[in-house]
């Protein structure tokens, strides 16, 4: 027993030397990571998940990746709504600056993206020549991607292009001045050429980029600096350095435009074009389906998908129509404005370009559907009708039509409506999930033996006070389906709720404040019980030819305008812009003299990338904002059923709620942190 | 033997006793079950005890010297015989069964008193009647001073009396009467009146509880000895608190530990714990606390927690540089557990049962529709802009004539009592050569929720052996197991109670009267999910959390030949964790009401992303602990005594979790049957680790007067950057005892002072939590984690599946560090009247420095990367702890009674800030400030509400808009500023205790004075407990529901009804001529400001409660020897009776965060039984 008892105590003696060097095997090196494939993937899974990409988790104010769509650019552009947006306040857009610190992200990315393009070369012999030359290719365009969404708001920001290591460093070095704005979309243009250079034709992975990608890109980015050169007012120079970090010197545009349209042609040769793979008859169809068909589509470029369990979007929670509600509560966040509806061809129009909703003699023009009129359930891409979507919350008071069935009056004036609006916006009456989007302000129980004279237009309660109409709820902000929407028999026997089932409600109730609901990246199939947050998985195409295309025709006009004659611009501007409207299913251009003034490219624009996040952006650069937004209120759509004949009236006028929106020219800049000004004294502010 | 059925006949033994001890034989050396149980008389106190041939007396006289009983015996009873025993660390009743073996003397135990009888006769049998005579005398101490109260008894009649405030005594005796003089604190001494008429006695002071032994980092010592602030509770006290955790038993029992219990959720174990304030999370976020040292191994709170309380010998808590010894794991404080173990002698089993319910603890009340009704159109009302009645008396007449019924969510979802029931059985015993401890421990919790959806059991045993191999040899086994298993809903508790309660009572719970079809609450907008949907596992599926922790060690201790005094020791022990938990998230089916009465439209509603999803978490983790000492004990001269240590330690970790989802597309709970699309499986990494220390103490011990311990420790760990693996911890304690002084102990003036020690100690100690992190390792993280779990994924999607990112990780601190402790305490020790007043009192400061903060000189952006972490902030906690100890003895009554209080409170010395805009905001802004406490709460003043119109109008301050919206019962708002305007810059500091994370949200956290007060009594059989417990200088807000009512336009709590409001429901607030009715709280509508004091704001928890009351009765001896039952105890027991407070409508334990919508704390009435056999 001592023995055992002395050679357990002995063995305990040479055991008892620990090794303290341990390492966390949640943290790895670079060896591990410059080695393999999957290591790379990894580092570019790692810096995708993070680009600036302002997708349907973009909120302004908030930044990315956020779980609402309350707070999007889009209601200061006019395609839509906030009706979070009272009415109580002059909004000022601040893109993306306040709680969010963007300039820091951006510079953590492009860190990142430095160290690969210095690292991959260290460790190039564990690959193909091609391949690691693609994917340092891929690290310029990240980097790229990354500068320009600095320089879209802050003009001229320090060009940092290689890691800085501290304290290795001084501060001093650290401490880099704003570069000019020129320079940086000088180092995007090249960064973007490395990468078309080095870079494959497809993409290694779909969500990836390839060179045809990042050509789009500088297709975009020096649009985006031929715009600034061109019709920039207002310039800033660093006192200490004398760089111009606003504005770029209108010398440039004609190089900078020149640039873009080469882009675009460069693009064309990947082998793109414009979704047109449902039946030619069915334009809204296939416009629709362009956004969900993702294995056979030429125009789709470059997207971002999502995941299960990784913070996926929340859209459809914020845009779904409150009558096909999930449990979880929200409804019509972002609702399209009638500014923006009145932009599409097919529908009655005053010689303005307003909708015409009352005669010449100031009563109400009366619409409904005629009986022939056929709608379809625009559902999947291939046109697989779903059904009443499963787990429907509210009930109906329409039968829920088969496919192909006539609808309501509601739909009167959209009857020919151009399919590419229909397909962007749900408008009253239309279909979505197989139901009867049923949208209205209230009933009209008068008598209307002598017409229905137009309601008072500066009142901003003017249907409560109206002994003719049954408005809904007074809207104290809590009305809904079954309370405070009171639900009245109509001369032909049907009970009808007065603000229909998903509106629209005059002020912060949960259906439509506009009158029509977004139907572009609404998700056509999903069951109403997987509508929860961070639940919807619908791809963002973050690129698609059609805007290169519109990049393409816009650079043309400039160059022309600016009086290159290499090409014949103005051609080509007309091929491009008739390409799309074919596709959308507008009213063809009959030749390049319809194009004389750049707005009808830059409504066609408007149109064509609605929702996309991209129009904040084109009125920045177009330095139109300070114009369109001055004390401005946006139009809505209010369709008031008229008892006495089954038919729609709808009135148009400014939001109820009276939300007012204002750009300062001050705004064309962001203005840098003020913690990077004390961090880095070097840097000036934006005046 | 007999077996005694539990309780009701609900648990009984599941097989005969004595099958059960055959299979006990069979594994012998590994482990007996049994059921819990408490050994109602386990006697503390051993006796070690070896002679050859003595008196009978003689052996008494010894048992008594150690462990304080006394004999109380007719002498005629006694044989003359003399005794040869040998006794080592025995315990009473094995000592006793030694040296009465085989001389036909029972014995009982009363108390302190040991009766001794013949086995023929009972001790109180009546002697012969004899003619009595006066007897009368003084006692005094050794110093001469009176002693009042002494107990004075005729042995062998059980008659006697005491003594007066004088010291005098007079009583009537027979011829030859012996009596027995016993007074608390002072060795009883036997006098034979031998026809004496006066007798005078001097008593002398008895020492016990002086001698009794304290657990201390790596060894033991006399509490008389004692140099360190270590409080000690023994098992016994411990187990007269009857819950389930037991943190919360040991709560107001031993001064510096704090304790707050913050939910009764069935094996939840979620309660705060810190020793003297040590816990205050540091600036990097890491919240550190005590380390735990079970059996002396370092072991995870998730043990020490699950521990059967009937396993626990003692518990010690080092509070100062007592705890250096533990290095770099010892800043907050260390909790030394020791379980019980075997002592020669007879088995010993001990079955105790303890039947419990629980009975929610303040669950709020809430509104019935009309109620609601009323409350919300007081809402809609409350619209200066257009005053409307939401619900028209149409919408509510129906509820008021019966039409329509009201809807009570929480009677629907929840119980009001819930059972819990907990057995445990224990076997002892051992011979010369091996002892051991054996425990077994069965306890059922069930929870609040219908259907039983919440419910906790656990199954624990332990084996403690200890076996002398050779001579010099000795081997100790102990092997432990805690097994548990939780059935929870498939949703978060809070969430159910969040759902519960806004759930209107307008909306019915079932569609229809068959209760067959759930109703969707929101459907209308007034409420969320159904919650009792929610809690039904047929609908909503359930969740099960299972872990098991088992912990094996052996030991080999070797008395070192040719030097006395040395030995060598090698123990090894080993830790396995398995936790397994599964989530079944299924959807369910909710319905609207449809078009028409009768129809009804169905919802389908729950699981994760609207599919049913079952998800498996699977963690194992594994230490290995290794530890090789020398102890060397020597007294040198008689005066001289040391004791030396010298000990390696090392530990290794590691672990694995893996984790696996799955839709499931028929209904099913198994992952197998899962769909493949979107499925999950994935392990994650856990950071193995290494740490080595040595450890060196000395302790030396001049004559028991001047004492003092050295300690030193080396500690190395992976954890820590390769530059500075290693770091030192020293630290000393001292003591002077002046009682020892010849001067005081001549002093008659003093000597009713039988102890009195001053005590002083510095360490420097260190804590780790910092450096968890690796912030010196560069590189990237693989899988990234999710930096923002709800923002930003961590990889991206590629041809539509999942990748996982690399997180980079950025600029490193090669030099972090541990954070460094340095902790001063100063104490005092005193013990009066031979015990009968204990009192200690210290005084303590730990400074804090190298908490972890990154720079303010930050990078400039457009580097990328910011600046890690590096150990800059400083704080200093500091307090004082006391306690107060009395025993008392009036004649068969013994009291205890004792209190103990401690205050602490931490306040930054450095901390690295941000400068901010003006001096104020800088004030207010900087929640942390150089020299401010870190717990000050900034919020706003509150003044009353107010009268009338009038009032406001006349109101000189702009509490916004010009007051234009007030109304009568609105809350008045504190100028502080005295501005005119009640704005952000009336933010000024309106309580303490509102201790703040990294990410600057509120922690829950001890209150900074915590006290306790117990009463302890028995009488005959009789044995009464009362504990009280409590806490002052707390204070808490709760959010929204508690706060205001009709959140989200649900429901209420019924509290709100006592609110302001016209008399007329249907006048015009805001007309001035409506006449009001006062309340509590404002209009409904308005809200109180949640960070001003006031009703629903800031408000204050103090309380006190009694924690645990206990009455018991140990049945005679006499009784149960027939039966052959050594003992048996039964007792009633109530947890948490009674509390005072003057926080409204919620315990003042309850937590605040999860919006205050958190499964209740509970009280719980037991009854139960003790019996040894």
């Amino acid at each position: 027993m001592k023995k055992i008892a002395f050679i357990f105590i002995a063995t305990v003696l040479l055991a008892a030397c620990n090794k303290l060097d341990v390492p966390p095997s949640s943290i790895i090196q670079d060896p591990q990571v410059f080695t393999s494939a999957g290591g790379i993937e990894a580092y570019f899974a790692g810096l995708y998940n993070r680009l600036p990409i302002e997708d349907l988790k973009f909120a302004n104010g908030e930044g990315y990746n956020q779980f609402n769509y309350i707070d999007n650019i889009n209601i200061f552009t006019g395609e839509g709504m906030n009706k979070n947006v009272n009415g109580w306040a002059n909004m000022s857009p601040n893109n993306g600056s306040t709680g969010h610190n963007i300039y820091y992200d951006c510079y953590y990315i492009i860190r990142q993206a430095n160290y690969f393009i210095e690292t991959m070369p260290q460790y190039a012999s564990n690959f193909t020549s091609d391949q690691s030359r693609n994917w340092v290719g891929e690290a310029y365009f990240i980097r790229a991607f990354t500068y320009f969404e600095l320089a879209k708001r802050f003009g001229g920001v320090p060009l940092v292009l290689t890691v800085q290591n501290y304290p290795q460093q001084s501060l001093d070095e650290l401490q880099v001045p704003r570069n000019s704005e020129q320079e940086v979309y000088d180092q995007i243009g090249a960064d973007c050429d490395s990468a078309y250079t080095m870079m494959f034709a497809t993409s290694e992975e779909r969500g990836r980029a390839n060179r045809y990608v990042a050509e789009g890109l500088k297709s975009r980015a020096m649009l985006f600096a031929g715009s600034i050169a061109k019709y920039n007012q207002k310039d800033y120079e660093d006192p200490d350095t004398h760089k111009r970090v606003e504005g770029i010197d209108a010398s440039q545009a004609v190089r900078y435009f020149k640039a873009s349209y080469d882009a675009s042609l460069a693009v064309a040769q990947g082998g793109y074009t414009l979704y047109r793979n449902t039946a030619a008859t069915d334009k809204v169809g296939n416009y629709v389906n362009l956004f969900y068909d993702l294995t056979n589509n030429k125009e789709v470029m470059w997207t971002k998908e999502y995941s299960q369990g990784n913070a996926a979007s929340s859209f459809d929670v914020f845009a779904v129509p409150l009558q096909e509600q999930a449990p979880i509560g929200y409804s019509s966040y972002i609702d399209p404005t009638e500014n923006f509806v009145e932009l599409f061809d097919g529908l009655p129009k005053n010689p303005d370009g307003s909708l015409k909703t009352v005669d010449d003699n100031g009563h109400y023009v009366y619409y409904g559907a005629t009986p022939t009129t056929t709608q379809k359930p625009y559902s999947t891409f291939n046109d697989i009708n779903p059904g009443p979507a499963s787990g429907s919350t509210i009930e109906t008071d329409v039968n829920t039509p088969s496919s192909n069935q006539i609808i309501s009056n509601e739909y009167g004036l959209f009857e020919h409506a151009e399919p590419r609006l229909l397909a962007t916006v749900i408008v009253p009456g239309s279909m979505f999930k197989g139901e009867i989007i049923d949208i209205r302000r209230g009933i009209y129980t008068g008598d209307i033996s002598s017409g229905i004279p137009q309601f008072n237009q500066s009142s901003n309660n003017p249907y409560s006070n109206n002994p003719n109409i049954v408005p809904n709820t007074s809207g104290d902000g809590t009305p809904n389906v079954n309370i405070g929407n009171p639900a009245i028999q109509v001369p032909d026997g049907t009970t009808l709720r007065s603000g229909g089932l998903s509106g629209v409600f005059g002020n912060r109730g949960s259906g439509t404040i506009s009158g029509f609901l977004i139907r572009k990246y609404s998700d056509p199939t999903k069951p109403t019980a997987t509508i929860v947050a961070a639940g919807s998985y619908q791809p963002w195409i973050e690129m698609r030819y059609a805007e290169i295309e519109l990049n393409r025709a816009e650079a043309a006009w400039e160059l022309n305008s600016l009086g290159q004659t290499d090409h014949n611009y103005m051609e080509d501007a007309f091929e491009m812009i008739n390409d799309i409207r074919d596709r959308a299913g507008a009213t063809l251009l009959q030749s390049p003299a319809d194009l004389a003034d750049i707005d009808t490219i830059r409504r066609e624009r408007r149109k064509e990338l609605a929702f996309e996040n991209k129009i904040y952006w084109d009125m920045i650069r177009w330095r139109t904002f300070d114009v369109a937004l001055n004390n401005t209120v946006w139009k809505v759509l209010n369709p008031i059923y008229v008892a006495a004949n089954g038919k729609y009236i709808y009135d148009s006028r400014p939001y109820e709620g009276n939300a007012k929106f204002t750009f300062p020219i001050k705004s064309y800049y962001q203005q840098i942190p003020a913690a990077e000004l004390t961090t880095n004294p070097k840097l000036v502010q934006n005046q | 033997m007999k077996i005694f059925y539990a309780y009701g006949g609900r648990q009984m033994l599941p097989s005969p006793f004595r099958q059960l001890l055959l299979a006990m034989k069979l594994t012998a050396v590994l482990l007996m079950v049994v059921f819990l149980g408490v050994n109602a008389k386990s006697f503390s106190q051993s006796v070690t005890y070896q002679a050859k041939n003595v008196p009978l007396e003689q052996a008494f006289s010894a048992i008594r010297q150690q462990t304080g009983y006394t004999f109380f015996y007719n002498n005629a009873d006694i044989p003359h015989a003399r005794v040869s025993v040998s006794l080592e660390h025995a315990s009473l009743s094995e000592a006793l069964d030694r040296v009465l073996k085989g001389l036909h003397l029972n014995y009982s135990v009363h108390g302190k008193t040991i009766f001794l009888s013949t086995a023929s006769a009972q001790a109180n049998a009546p002697v012969a009647a004899q003619p009595d005579r006066n007897v009368s005398g003084k006692v005094t101490d050794a110093k001469g001073e009176a002693l009042s109260g002494v107990s004075i008894r005729i042995k062998g009649r059980g008659t006697g009396t005491t003594t007066d405030n004088d010291g005098h005594f007079s009583l009537e005796v027979p011829e030859n009467a012996v009596l027995e003089i016993s007074f608390l604190g002072y060795e009883t001494q036997d006098v034979s009146t031998n026809n004496l008429s006066v007798i005078n006695i001097t008593l002398q002071p008895s020492t016990t509880s002086l001698n009794q032994l304290v657990v201390v980092g790596y060894g033991e010592q006399q509490k008389a000895t004692l140099t360190g602030s270590v409080a000690a509770i023994s098992g016994d006290q411990i187990v007269k608190t009857k819950t389930e955790n037991i943190i919360n038993t040991l709560s107001g029992k031993i001064p510096g530990l704090r304790i707050v219990q913050n939910t009764a959720e069935p094996g939840a174990y979620n309660n705060t714990f810190d020793i003297r304030g040590f816990s205050a999370s540091g600036s990097g976020g890491a919240v550190s606390s005590p380390l735990i040292v079970i059996d002396g191994v370092p072991q995870d709170q998730g043990v020490l927690q699950r521990l059967d309380p009937n396993d626990i010998a003692s518990i010690s808590i080092l509070k100062d540089a007592s705890a250096a010894v533990y290095g770099v794991q010892a800043a907050n404080g260390v909790i030394l557990v020791t379980t019980k173990r075997g002592k020669k002698g007879q088995m010993q089993i001990s079955y105790g049962v303890t039947q419990m319910t629980q009975v929610v603890n303040k669950l709020p009340k809430l509104t019935n529709a009309l109620q609601y009704l009323t409350l919300m159109n007081e809402m809609s009302m409350h619209n200066i802009n257009n005053p409307v009645l939401l619900f028209p008396p149409s919408f509510v007449t129906p509820y008021q004539d019966g039409t329509l019924k009201s809807a009570d969510w929480t009677t629907a979802t929840m119980d009001k009592t819930a059972p819990e029931w907990q057995h445990s059985l224990t076997a002892s015993g051992g011979s010369d050569k091996i002892n051991y401890f054996l425990s077994f421990g069965y306890l059922k919790q069930d929870g609040f929720f219908k259907n039983n959806a919440e419910n906790y059991r656990k199954y624990n045993f332990r084996s403690n052996i200890d076996a002398q191999i050779t001579k010099r040899i000795s081997l100790s086994m102990q092997l432990a197991g805690i097994s548990d298993r939780q059935n929870t809903p498939s949703i978060a508790d809070w969430n159910i109670f969040s759902t519960m309660w806004r759930n209107a009572p307008i909306n019915p719970i079932y569609t229809d009267s068959t209760k067959a079809f759930y109703s969707n609450p929101s459907y209308n907008g007034y409420g969320f999910a159904n919650s009792v949907a929610e809690i039904t596992p047929g609908q909503s599926g359930y969740g099960l959390n299972k872990s098991q922790r088992f912990q094996g060690g052996l030991s080999l201790t070797y008395d070192v030949p040719y030097l006395d005094g040395l030995k060598a020791k090698a123990f090894y022990n080993y830790n396995y964790n398995v936790q397994d938990n599964k989530n079944y998230n299924k959807t369910y089916t909710v319905y609207n009401p449809g078009a028409n009465p009768g129809d009804y439209v169905p919802v389908v509603t729950g699981g994760n992303n609207g599919q049913s999803q079952v998800s498996q978490y699977y963690a194992s983790g594994n230490t290995g602990f290794l530890q090789f000492s020398l102890n060397y004990t020597h007294t040198f001269a008689k005066i001289h005594h040391v004791e030396a240590l010298a000990l390696y330690e090392q530990q290794t970790s590691s672990g694995n979790i893996f984790q696996a989802e799955r839709y499931e597309t028929l209904n099913t709970d198994q992952l197998s049957a899962g769909s493949a699309a979107n499925q999950i499986g994935q392990g994650v990494s856990v950071n193995p680790s290494a740490s080595k220390s040595e450890v060196g103490k000395l302790h030396y011990d001049y004559n028991s007067k001047y004492l003092v311990d050295f300690t030193i420790r080396r500690d190395g760990s992976s954890l820590f950057p390769p530059s500075k693996p290693y770091g030192v911890f020293p630290g000393v304690t001292a003591a002077y005892r002046i009682s020892e002084e010849p001067f005081f102990k001549r002093s008659k003036g003093l000597s009713f002072i039988d102890n009195l020690k001053i005590r002083g100690s510095y360490g420097i100690l260190g804590d780790a939590s910092g450096t968890n992190g690796y912030n010196f390792v560069g590189g990237y993280n693989y899988p990234a984690g999710n930096p923002n779990p709800q923002n930003l994924p961590p990889g991206s999607v590629f041809n539509g599946e999942f990748v996982n990112g690399l997180g980079f990780r950025g600029l490193t601190n090669p030099n972090i560090t541990w954070y460094t402790a340095r902790t001063t305490d100063f104490g005092l020790d005193a013990d009066f009247w031979n015990g009968k007043l204990q009192v200690t009192v210290d005084y303590f400061n730990r400074y804090r420095t190298g908490l972890l903060a990154t720079e303010l000189l930050n990078l400039p952006g457009s580097v990328g990367a910011t600046l890690p972490q590096e150990n800059l902030n400083s704080d200093e906690t500091r307090g004082y702890d006391l306690s107060v100890a009395s025993d008392q003895q009036f004649g068969k009554l013994f009291l205890h009674l004792g209190g103990n209080l401690t205050y602490a409170r931490t306040r930054w010395i450095k901390y690295i800030k941000a400068a901010q805009g003006s001096d104020y905001a800088d004030w207010v802004n900087n929640g942390d400030v150089n020299g401010r406490y870190n717990d000050v709460w900034f919020g706003y003043g509150y003044e009353g509400q107010f009268q009338s119109i009038s009032q406001i109008q006349d109101y000189p301050v702009n509490e916004g808009g010009g007051n234009r919206g007030n109304l009568p019962g609105d809350y008045i708002y504190q100028d502080w500023n005295q501005d005119g305007y009640f704005d952000g810059g009336d933010i000024h500091p309106v309580a303490g205790t509102k201790p703040v994370n990294s990410q600057g949200t509120a922690t829950p956290s001890a209150p900074i004075i915590n006290f306790g007060f117990n009463i302890g009594a028995s009488y005959d059989g009789f044995d009464l407990t009362a504990l009280f417990q409590g806490a002052a200088g707390k204070w808490i807000s709760y959010p929204i529901a508690y706060s205001y009512p009709l959140d989200h336009n649900g429901n209420s709590f019924a509290k709100f009804l006592n609110d302001w409001h016209p008399s007329d429901p249907t006048a015009n607030p805001y007309d001035p001529h409506t006449v009001w009715v006062p309340g509590y709280y404002a209009y409904t509508g308005t809200h109180i400001n949640a960070s001003s004091t006031g009703p629903g704001g800031v408000n204050n928890a103090a309380y006190v409660r009694l924690k645990s009351l206990e009455l018991g009765y140990t049945l005679p001896d006499h009784l149960l020897s027939k039966v052959n039952i050594k003992s048996l105890r039964i007792f009633v027991n109530g947890y948490d009776l009674l509390t005072i407070t003057g926080l409204k409508g919620v315990d003042p334990e309850h937590p605040s965060d999860l919006y205050g919508d958190q499964y209740p704390l509970n009280h719980i009435l037991s009854a139960g039984l003790n019996v040894t056999f």
